[in-house]
């Protein structure tokens, strides 16, 4: 075990802030700075310890006990207690949803019935339900005392919270706005809320027909939904402020064939665009079933500019899932992790973001391990040799995470009750691994450039273009713009199509070998957070790229225009477990948006039909990018969306700012 | 070789393809821009489709060539890689009222230069584009010979038609265009029952007085039974850098203000045909 991963798996117990220091290693300020974090997140975080002998669930029981009540002004009671944590052994599970739908149908004590018992497994939840009746019962003191204006109502719904189903729209989300607390109070990150206008619809339904609530009274509620989840985001961001994955699934294709959404579904996307903050965010899964009527409440939606919602193509993910060995009922059910990783909520300990993989560094030893290459298809294989040999071993590092125990995710996820076995034990239905990747259209390009430089065209020899790379291109300017001129991946280019199928392909071979402590494999996908990280370190390319610079964003082509990457993405393969999130990126101008409306629309519904995975959108023109870098003070508000997630353009790191402004100047001359 | 020999005989001329255009026609469409133009208007913002042949130019200090002859089956081919995305209408394409325009499919829409110069060359394109479905446009000065025009009309399924000076004197020596030559055009085009819609540039000095706008609505109220909609185009400097890049002079010519636009709108109202004002 590497020195790394010790530190990561084993020192939790110490290393308990590493979550709300994390967003800081991509600052870019430097590590005094990050050290200055470090040591002010130990000042302000204090970890809550259990009785002896200390246990998971003794250390939330004793966390859920101390956590300070917040009662708000009024609507729906929601607060984080930011100076208190747990500090566990081994990763907590995380870039996930926990099942709301379970606690809202059934009590969490009915529930328990079925769970609890005299062995550890049940031993550990109880002490999470004592945990829970303690808090929910402070609440409930706390409310009593307060001027909240409709106290007599939050009360009812906290005094049942676990006790009984939910018995309206409002308590059901109160509820799962106070479960949803409850992950962020015990050190889970990016918790999603799954697949809301779902769960939550029959509460809509019924209550709407009852006339105890109206459009209106839900619109109230869910503003202040989206104001409640938004507060608290440095406590909660992730890898940068503002990735937070607190995802909302919406629509889709139930197991019957038919496409499924409501009036609320609309209701939550105007939410949304009201809002007008970056999370929470939705992801809205399309289907050439779905009305054309939910698309335009989408396409409007996206013109409120905060990234929200992003597409996910049912017709394309399900019968993926299917293949895959997904129960049919959990295929139909599918959410996704915090991102876009498919991901089957209640059921599975499904870690889909655990590391990025960079096609960069089998490219990498390519450049320095030429000898013998005669042809392109001689290059070819070579890569993909390697290739194979850095999948194995990135791997390898990640079959071993230690996982810490997690009683309240295990009692919410089918299979661990039954089989009293903790989903960090293997409990769950499903157990597979994810990765995403990053630079795999950096490579492909590479390898076509190369061949007619160098194979056709004969203007250099291998050995110096490699040379070139290590020198940066130093006095090879033309070559770099023949490079940056000449782009394959993302256009309608039949052999990087190929290339990429073929590459991926056999990448996939080694994934369905990997099987991981649980008899669990792994998945991978075309698009990754890391793309402007991983490249740091790494030289040049012949893609265009130079040292240091970004690799390509997910499933984009800066030199082609929408239906072109929409063609592209909707030909490539994304079966043998290469589903783990395929993003196509676009930039679109407001004024574009606003313009064509009814066209865009239009180019949604058909290119549904032509297979893209999934799709998100800045829409954004360059001007205002370019004018809000120089002048923050004018752009509090303006939102982007950086990789699965919608930030403040302002908090982002300079280099982030400056490759989305390069996007946008490109998206605007292909248009 | 000469343009026009044997080798080019399976090509066609153009200068661009722009592929997800949703202002040439109805739907999502493929724009081919095809060089060449049988007019010279002084205030044309597409100076790179005026001749007939291949063009060299300098940009940004590097040096590039306008034009280049595509084979037809590989323009066809280019053509049909959006399919996917154009849409389909069941039912004739052969519509009577505007408010069907948005019901029609998207497709290909040629444009130039004057598309209908090298139609002979368009039609084996076209009948691969028919036989996938694909419904076409083609935007026309009408400056052509009827032959040409007659051709279009059996494969062409929506025009965009210009209608542009309409003093014979003036056409003849401002945009070196016949004038009864492209009357007796647009009454061909508008008797074959084809759907027609027409564009009107409004230029300052050129097409916006009080004759100009007469002569057009009396023209207009001719046909008007035969016309879907009438646009309304203001002039736009878009072409500047082109020009430069051909060492040729920028036209300058006075800008039309949105309330003048308005006006022109209020006066073709009568005609009862719908009068849109685009701008670029
Ligand atoms: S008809 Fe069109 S392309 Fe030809 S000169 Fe006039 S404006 Fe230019």
């Amino acid at each position: 075990m590497s020195l790394k991963s010790f530190v990561k798996d084993d020192l939790w117990r110490v290393n308990y802030i590493y979550p709300f220091a994390k967003k800081h290693l991509a600052d870019e300020k430097g590590r005094f700075d990050l050290a200055r974090h470090i040591l002010g997140a130990y000042k302000n975080i204090h970890r809550v310890k259990g009785e002896k002998p200390r246990s998971v669930g003794g250390d939330i029981k004793a966390l859920l006990e101390q956590v300070e009540v917040d009662i708000p002004e009024g609507g729906f009671v929601y607060f984080i207690d930011e100076h208190r944590t747990v500090a566990l052994p081994g990763n907590v599970f995380n870039n996930m949803t926990v099942d709301y739908e379970k606690l809202l149908v059934q009590g969490f004590h009915e529930r328990l019935g079925d769970a609890a018992g005299d062995d550890e497994y049940g031993r550990q939840i109880g002490l999470v339900a004592e945990g829970l009746g303690n808090l929910a019962g402070r609440i409930v003191a706390a409310l009593k005392e307060s001027k909240h204006p409709d106290k007599e109502k939050r009360i009812a719904e906290f005094e049942n919270m676990l006790d009984g189903p939910a018995k309206g729209f409002e308590e059901a989300l109160q509820r799962t706005m106070f479960f949803n607390q409850v992950m962020w109070q015990t050190r889970h990150r990016l918790n999603g809320f799954g697949h809301m206008d779902w769960f939550l619809d029959p509460y809509y339904q019924k209550d709407m027909a009852s006339g105890k609530i109206t459009e209106a009274d839900v619109d109230r509620m869910l503003d202040d939904f989206y104001r409640k989840l938004s507060q608290y985001s440095y406590y909660k961001a992730d890898a940068l402020v503002g990735d937070i994955g607190q995802i909302i699934v919406l629509g889709g294709l139930k197991e019957d064939g038919t496409y499924f959404c409501s009036k609320l579904t609309e209701q939550i996307m105007r939410a949304q665009a009201r809002a007008r903050v970056p999370d929470p965010k939705t992801i809205l899964r399309v289907s050439a079933k779905m009305p054309e009527g939910l698309m335009e409440a989408a396409v409007e939606c996206l013109e409120s500019a905060t990234g929200s919602p992003m597409f996910a193509n049912d017709d394309v993910i399900v019968p993926l899932l299917r293949d895959f060995g997904y129960e049919k009922e959990d295929a139909y059910n599918y959410c996704v992790s915090a991102c876009w990783e498919p991901f089957v909520v209640g059921k599975s300990f499904e870690q889909n973001n655990m590391a990025t993989y960079d096609f960069s560094a089998a490219f990498d030893r390519l450049m320095g391990d030429l000898d013998g290459i005669r042809s392109f298809e001689d290059m070819v294989e070579r890569y993909i040799t390697l290739n194979d040999e850095v999948f194995r071993d990135f791997l390898e590092n990640i079959r071993e995470w230690k996982w810490a125990r997690d009683p309240f995710v295990s009692f919410l996820t089918d299979g661990c009750n039954d089989q009293r076995k903790d989903v960090s034990e293997g409990g769950a239905k499903y157990n597979s691994y994810g990765v995403t990747t990053v630079a795999l259209a950096n490579v492909v390009d590479s390898l076509l450039n190369i061949r007619r430089l160098v194979f056709e065209e004969k203007k250099y020899t291998l050995q110096q273009l490699a040379e070139t790379r290590k020198k940066d291109f130093e006095g090879e300017e033309s070559l770099l713009r023949f490079c940056r001129e000449n782009r394959h991946f993302g256009r309608d280019d039949r052999e990087a199509l190929d290339l990429v199928d073929r590459i991926t392909k056999k990448q996939a071979e080694v994934a369905m070998q990997f099987k991981n402590k649980f008899g669990g494999t792994v998945k991978f996908g075309l698009s990754s957070p890391g793309y402007n990280a991983a490249c740091k370190k790494m030289p040049g390319d012949f893609s265009g790229r130079k040292a240091g610079d970004p690799y390509n964003t997910h499933i984009s082509c800066t030199a082609a225009g929408y239906t072109e990457v929409v063609n592209f993405s909707g030909q490539l393969d994304y079966g043998c477990q290469r589903f783990n999130g395929n993003v196509v990126d676009f930039f679109v101008s407001p004024d574009f948006l606003k313009q064509n409306r009814d066209k865009f629309v239009m180019f949604m519904m058909l290119a549904i039909r032509q297979g893209f995975f999934e799709m998100q959108m800045n829409v954004m023109d360059s001007r205002t990018l370019i004018d809000a870098k120089a002048h923050p003070e004018r752009y509090p508000g303006l939102i982007v969306r950086v990789w699965g997630m919608s930030a403040y353009f302002n908090e982002l790191p300079e280099s982030y700012q400056d490759l989305l402004i390069e996007r946008a100047v490109a998206a605007e001359r292909t248009k | 070789m000469e343009p026009g020999g044997k080798a080019f005989e399976n090509s066609v001329l153009l200068t661009n393809i722009q592929r997800f255009s949703l202002h040439d026609g109805p739907g999502i469409r493929t724009t081919v821009f095809l060089k060449g133009c049988s007019l010279r208007c002084p205030w044309c913002s597409n100076p790179e489709n005026l001749s007939g042949v291949p063009q060299a130019y300098t940009k940004d200090g590097l040096d590039g060539v306008y034009g280049e002859y595509m084979a037809q089956d590989a323009l066809a081919e280019v053509c049909l890689r959006d399919k996917g995305f154009y849409g389909e209408k069941n039912g004739s394409w052969d519509i009577k009222n505007a408010g069907e325009i948005s019901s029609l499919p998207g497709g290909v829409t040629f444009s130039g230069g004057e598309c209908l110069l090298q139609m002979d060359r368009l039609v084996p394109v076209c009948e691969t584009l028919h036989r996938n479905g694909v419904h076409i446009a083609a935007e026309t000065c009408l400056f052509v010979q009827p032959s040409a025009l007659g051709l279009a009309i059996k494969y062409i399924d929506f025009f965009y038609a210009d209608v542009k000076i309409l003093d014979e004197t003036r056409c003849r020596e401002e945009e070196k265009g016949d004038l009864k030559l492209y009357l007796s055009n647009l009454g061909m085009l508008l008797d074959s029952g084809r759907p027609v819609a027409i564009r009107i540039p409004v230029i300052g000095g050129y097409t916006d007085g009080a004759g100009d706008r007469r002569a057009a609505r009396d023209l207009m109220e001719k046909y008007k039974r035969k016309i879907l909609k009438i646009e309304l185009v203001k002039g736009h400097n878009l072409g500047e850098e082109k020009y430069r890049s051909l060492g040729m002079p920028v036209p300058r010519y006075m800008d039309v203000d949105d309330r003048q636009m308005e006006n022109y709108r209020e006066e073709l109202s009568g005609l009862h045909i719908p009068v849109e004002i685009c701008r670029i």
